[in-house]
């Protein structure tokens, strides 16, 4: 039997590109699985960008409003559904980001490490999906082992939206040694975290 | 340069380049011409470069789902609890096909699209190039239906008919004045719906105030009423014990105490009379002496003329004697103050 087949077992069983399917077929109850899955991570994903919870929520909704207009339009060729998903609301959150032309401030949070904006609002019930919250532990393990420079780049890159060239004008660093250390960080991540996105694909 | 870079080189800068352009969507990029273009043996898609693509379209992917996962890195936020019914509230309802979305798509579908296609970004077909195509056909190869459809819907054809009649304007005016008018009546229902949500929150603040004060004193009452009827149930028990408290002070010479004891040796109710108040600064304190020996059974203050009525569900064990003595500040872990009274009748060990 196919487990990730729609007409099997119940929507906590699907696999999260079945969802995806069930959502192209108009079914609300497949969005809401998804959102139980993946709204914890994107919401903080969000928040680290925006530094504004208002703002983030704003995302959450306008990231899953998008997955149940174009879920038809997911390839599964293309990307797994938790990045698609993931970038999805990356791309928003940076897109909200720059058009408040708060960068800088940001950047610096981004430096610092923190995730800004308050309290965290975090609660142990966030992730109820047990797999999901095996993988924020591994990643965040995984991350924390990078160097700090090294961290410090690929976080520059991803929650701030910079440039490469944009991350060596701020840091001062030359850009040869901004590329390096980006490349570094994801080559260490791709082979530590070889399970996880083995799991994805 | 990019001779010097691996495959999984070119993927990874391929990933990052997406991941700054916002699409996250990497296309692998083709690998550089090994052999420059018109030198004998450059065949253009040797299957030496046919394999780098293939190669490097996996490591891209590779690397895509690695940045995938980067904010998986971060602590989890759970969402508040109204946002997920919201959310499913647009859906139910059909609005959410009405939401505004940018073109910025990171499946990629949007960088193949002309920008502005608010029709597939709600989820229906992509629109076509429909008033060009209406303009481009003459009015006279019109089939009669068409010509019929064409009457129907006036815009797309306005070209055709001359001197279109004024009700749509009309019809539009009386629209705009209608909308105006129902948007200063909003307003003023807003205004006035602002005062009375201000004067309701002020009449639920005193509410609240006089609320919390009622709620005080019926705690107090309740603890009173629990008191006595702790009490009456102790001295109205079945095999209850009596001991007498007599005074040991000379200046406790008018004050006596009667305790009860139920069977169960655990509920005891203790009602004092004649006790001077413990002056300033001091405190009775009640003590046990049972096995374990002298245990505190708490501190107390009298008034003027008022008993002095104590009780509790719990008497240690083996308990034998009790004891009043007047004590400093907030009592005493163990006796130091002198014994202002005493049992006179032996309690029966427990």
């Amino acid at each position: 039997m196919d487990p990730t087949s729609p007409q099997t077992g119940p929507l906590a069983a699907l696999g999260d590109a079945a969802l995806v399917r069930l959502v192209a077929e108009r079914r609300p109850e497949a969005l809401a699985e998804l959102y139980d899955r993946f709204a914890p991570t994107l919401l903080a994903l969000a928040r680290r960008i925006l530094d504004s919870h208002a703002d983030a929520e704003e995302v959450l909704q306008e990231v899953f409003i998008q997955v149940w207009n174009r879920g038809e339009r997911y390839d599964p060729a293309r990307s797994s559904v938790s990045t698609w998903m993931v970038l999805i609301a990356r791309s928003r959150a940076i897109d909200r980001l720059r058009s408040r032309k708060v960068v800088e401030r940001t950047h610096e949070a981004s430096v610092q490490g923190g995730p800004g904006g308050g309290e965290p609002h975090t609660s142990p019930e966030a992730v109820e999906n047990v797999w999901i919250q095996e993988r924020h532990q591994r990643v965040r393990r995984e991350l924390e082992a990078l160097p700090v420079e090294q961290r410090q780049v690929l976080e520059m890159a991803f929650y701030a939206g910079l440039t490469q060239s944009e991350i060596a004008a701020k840091t001062g660093l030359p850009l040869g040694t901004v590329k390096t250390r980006t490349l570094l960080a994801m080559k260490k991540l791709r082979n530590a975290l070889r399970q996880e996105i083995r799991q994805l694909l | 340069m990019n001779d010097e870079l691996t495959p999984d080189d070119r993927a990874l800068l391929a990933a990052i380049a997406a991941l700054e352009r916002g699409s996250g969507r990497a296309a692998a990029p083709a690998p550089p011409p090994a052999v420059p273009e018109g030198a004998p043996g450059a065949a253009p898609g040797a299957s030496q470069d046919g394999g780098d693509t293939a190669a490097i379209e996996t490591l891209t992917r590779l690397y895509q789902e690695t940045l995938g996962l980067v904010p998986f890195g971060l602590e989890p936020a759970a969402p508040p609890p109204a946002a997920k019914g919201r959310l499913m509230a647009l859906v139910a309802t059909g609005e959410a096909g009405a939401q505004p979305l940018p073109a910025a798509d990171p499946s990629g579908a949007a960088a193949v699209r002309p920008a502005g296609d608010a029709g597939a970004s709600r989820g229906m077909a992509p629109d076509v190039a429909r008033p060009a195509g209406l303009r481009a056909v003459p009015v006279s190869s019109h089939s009669s239906h068409s010509g019929r459809a064409a009457r129907a819907a006036p815009q797309p054809v306005a070209g055709a008919r001359r001197g279109p009649s004024r009700w749509p304007l009309t019809l539009a005016a009386a629209l705009i004045l209608a909308l105006l008018g129902a948007g200063a009546w909003l307003y003023r229902g807003l205004l006035t719906q602002g005062e009375t949500i201000a004067r309701l929150a002020r009449e639920r603040n005193l509410a609240l105030r006089h609320g919390a004060d009622m709620e005080a004193r019926l705690d107090r009452l309740t603890s009173q009423v629990r008191s006595l009827r702790e009490g009456v149930s102790v001295v109205t028990s079945p095999a209850v014990e009596v001991c007498n408290l007599r005074a040991v002070s000379p200046e406790m010479a008018d004050a006596r105490g009667i305790m009860f004891v139920a069977a169960d040796h655990q509920h005891w109710y203790l009602s004092l009379r004649g006790l001077p108040p413990a002056g300033s600064g001091k405190v009775y304190q009640l003590w046990f002496v049972a096995d374990q020996g002298t245990v505190s059974g708490g501190i107390f203050t009298a008034r003027p003329g008022a008993p002095a009525e104590l009780g509790s569900e719990h008497m240690p064990a083996g308990t034998r004697a009790v004891r009043i003595t007047l004590e400093n500040g907030a009592g005493a872990p163990a006796p130091t103050g002198p014994d202002m009274l005493r049992n006179a009748d032996t309690l029966h060990a427990i």
